[in-house]
């Protein structure tokens, strides 16, 4: 068991999730995306990113629409289905579960 | 002054050094292979691409129009290592460096260090020693028992040559990323300037090297012969396992089919439980004995496929694990069967019987076996046969075994009255089952007027079951009496010498005179 396996395993289990609520109020371009991850520190290299983007758009919780930009080439747009809206209310409840669930175990632990 | 290549990445146009060019060219290959697995690989290849595009244009300015191999190292290290990329393999995660090491280290035929096939120096690097102690022991096993060559030829078949960089790497042991690819590129670079450094020591090996390449060439072409003479041989050995293995399949499914009918049609369920000592129905017996059978053949068109690489997922391997496990138990299965078979036939007993015949000198005793047309049209015994016994029902539908294994010999005697001495015979788990099997059998004779009638069967309850039982009549005659065997005493008197029969047959039907060691004809032509 290394320590940075474990840390990354862990950033990668919410990924999907913070994928998900970082589109909620906005459509947005990878490199929006990666630059909000980035700045939470969930995220060391960008290349985690893309297989789970296909990955949800493929599943139909994701979707996109390409749009011209003014420096490079043309940006996917993605945005969340009515699915995806779905899917993040019941990510939103279980993380919402799981942290409390955390907290609890995590106190008593520093408590003993 | 460095040359230039143009590329086209995700619709934009770039100026890209030519190292840099191969780095990236490089990289991209290293992560399309890591996402082997996932669905939509050239999609998340293209949304890379675009990325990567829109990191070189962010880094474009007019003092810098061309993309170096220092951009490339710095967007690499922006995306990330190839195996950043694979998100569903934790074990990769989880393991550290040393345990991949272990784990990606397979065995390939070195080329590169050859002198035969490279199969030495392969296996030299995959258990890390060096190829001159395996060649030794190569040189060991020619002198000693000449097996060497074979076996050498044997791997030299089956083990692949490392022809591409993530092979050789493999084979030295060395996790495939991209810094250890450009670590094997730039030591093969590294090799030739020091090969240009040493010319003139090389000068001095070129003996050696010469018959290094010599070797070489000749064992190589050699190989390819050899190797497509292999392969051939292997593909015939396939299809001639799959041919059999299919045919084994179907013809015990086919004769099992048939059983099967029988056993359920025939009163063979009867017969089948009066063989049975453990109470194990005949449908789980030949359930047992079909798959005791059947996998094996399963194995050998597993091997043919195996062997003709037709990368069919015929049996995968946990069918294959389960297959055998299933196969051990029915083995097993029958193993102990057989043992409780076996045990409950042990012990023989005796039950002897021995009455007067009223028959002097010079009476004529006729003998002949009776029938019930109740178990039977026949009056005969095959001893070739096994359905010497058979279930039938008697005038109260009590269900009893009904057998013709009944031996009759006739002897001479110096005394005045003849005897008839009836034994019945049975076998049992221990010597008193087996001899109140034996006094359970039921048989009988008449004799009335000079005629003695057999039975030709005799019966038992078939609680006994079938345990070999039998029964040997034997009429002994005072000399100088005569006898008249009925025809349908042929087939019940075929006895050997050591049975001191004195009726032989093709002489039924004909007056015989008793004398002490023989039957003298009366009536015969000659």
């Amino acid at each position: 068991m290394k320590l940075e396996n474990t840390k990354a395993q862990m950033r990668k289990g919410v990924l999907e999730f913070c994928i998900l609520s970082v589109l909620e109020p906005k459509d947005a371009y990878v490199a929006e995306i990666l630059e909000t991850l980035k700045d939470a520190k969930l995220l060391v290299v960008e290349g985690t990113i893309y297989p789970l983007l296909t990955r949800l758009k493929n599943s139909g919780l994701l979707e996109y629409r390409w749009e011209e930009s003014p420096t490079g080439p043309p940006r996917k747009y993605y945005g969340l289905t009515e699915s995806g809206k779905l899917f993040l209310k019941e990510l939103n409840t279980t993380w919402n579960a799981l942290q409390t669930a955390v907290s609890v175990v995590t106190q008593n632990q520093t408590k003993k | 002054m460095k040359k230039t290549i143009s590329i086209n990445l995700a619709g934009l146009f770039f100026h890209i050094d030519e190292d840099a060019y191969n780095q990236l060219q490089n990289y991209l290959a290293t992560v399309k292979r890591s996402m082997q697995n996932e669905q939509g690989t050239s999609e998340i290849i293209a949304d890379i691409e675009a990325r990567i595009a829109e990191l070189f244009s962010e880094r474009i300015s007019s003092s810098q129009q061309v993309i170096t191999s220092k951009i490339v190292e710095d967007i690499i290290n922006i995306m990330g290592q190839p195996e950043d990329y694979n998100i569903d393999d934790e074990n990769h995660n989880t393991t550290n460096s040393e345990h991949t090491n272990n784990n990606t280290k397979r065995l390939f035929r070195d080329k590169e260090n050859a002198f035969v096939g490279g199969v030495s120096a392969g296996l030299g690097h995959y258990f890390g020693v060096d190829a001159l102690w395996v060649r030794l022991i190569w040189i060991l096993l020619v002198f000693g028992l000449g097996t060497g060559v074979l076996l050498y030829v044997i791997l030299w078949c089956l083990i692949p040559a490392a022809n591409t960089t993530a092979e050789k790497l493999s084979m030295m042991g060395k996790p495939i990323n991209i810094t250890n690819i450009e670590e094997q590129v730039k030591e093969g670079f590294g090799n030739v300037k020091e090969h240009l450094d040493k010319v003139t020591e090389k000068v001095k090996q070129q003996d050696f090297n010469a018959l290094q390449n010599k070797s070489r060439s000749f064992f190589e072409a050699l190989s390819s012969f050899l190797s497509i003479l292999f392969k051939l041989f292997i593909k015939v050995l396939g299809i001639l396992l799959i041919i059999s293995g299919v045919f084994a399949i179907i013809t015990t499914t086919i004769s099992f089919f048939t059983l099967g009918i029988f056993g359920v049609t025939i009163p063979g369920i009867e017969f089948e439980s009066l063989l049975n000592t453990t109470s194990i129905p005949l449908w789980w017996m030949t359930i047992v004995l079909l798959i005791s059978v059947i996998i094996p053949p399963l194995f050998v068109v597993f091997l043919g496929l195996r062997l003709l690489k037709t990368g069919s997922t015929f049996l995968n391997k946990k069918a294959r694990i389960s297959l055998f496990v299933i196969w051990i138990i029915a083995i097993l299965h029958l193993v102990v069967f057989s043992v409780l078979q076996l045990v409950d036939f042990k012990e023989k007993a005796y039950v002897t019987k021995i009455n007067e015949l009223p028959v002097t000198q010079n009476d004529t005793l006729f003998l002949e076996m009776s029938k019930n047309a109740n178990y039977t049209k026949l009056t005969y015994r095959d001893i070739f046969k096994s359905d010497e016994f058979k279930v039938y029902r008697d005038d109260d539908q009590n269900q009893l075994i009904y057998g013709s294994n009944i031996r009759l010999i006739v002897r001479s005697t110096n005394d005045s009255l003849g005897s008839i001495s009836v034994e019945k015979s049975s076998r049992g788990k221990t010597y008193e089952l087996a001899k109140e099997r034996a006094e359970n059998v039921q048989y009988g004779y008449t004799f009335d007027e000079n005629t003695l009638i057999l039975n030709s069967y005799f019966t038992t309850a078939i609680s006994h079951k079938f345990r070999d039982q039998g029964v040997e009549v034997i009429v002994t005659l005072p000399k100088d009496a005569v006898l008249y065997a009925n025809k349908n005493t042929y087939s019940f008197h075929r006895n050997y010498d050591k049975h001191q029969d004195l009726l032989k047959n093709g002489e039924e039907e004909h007056f015989l005179k008793v004398k002490s060691n023989t039957l003298e004809c009366l009536d015969c032509k000659n």
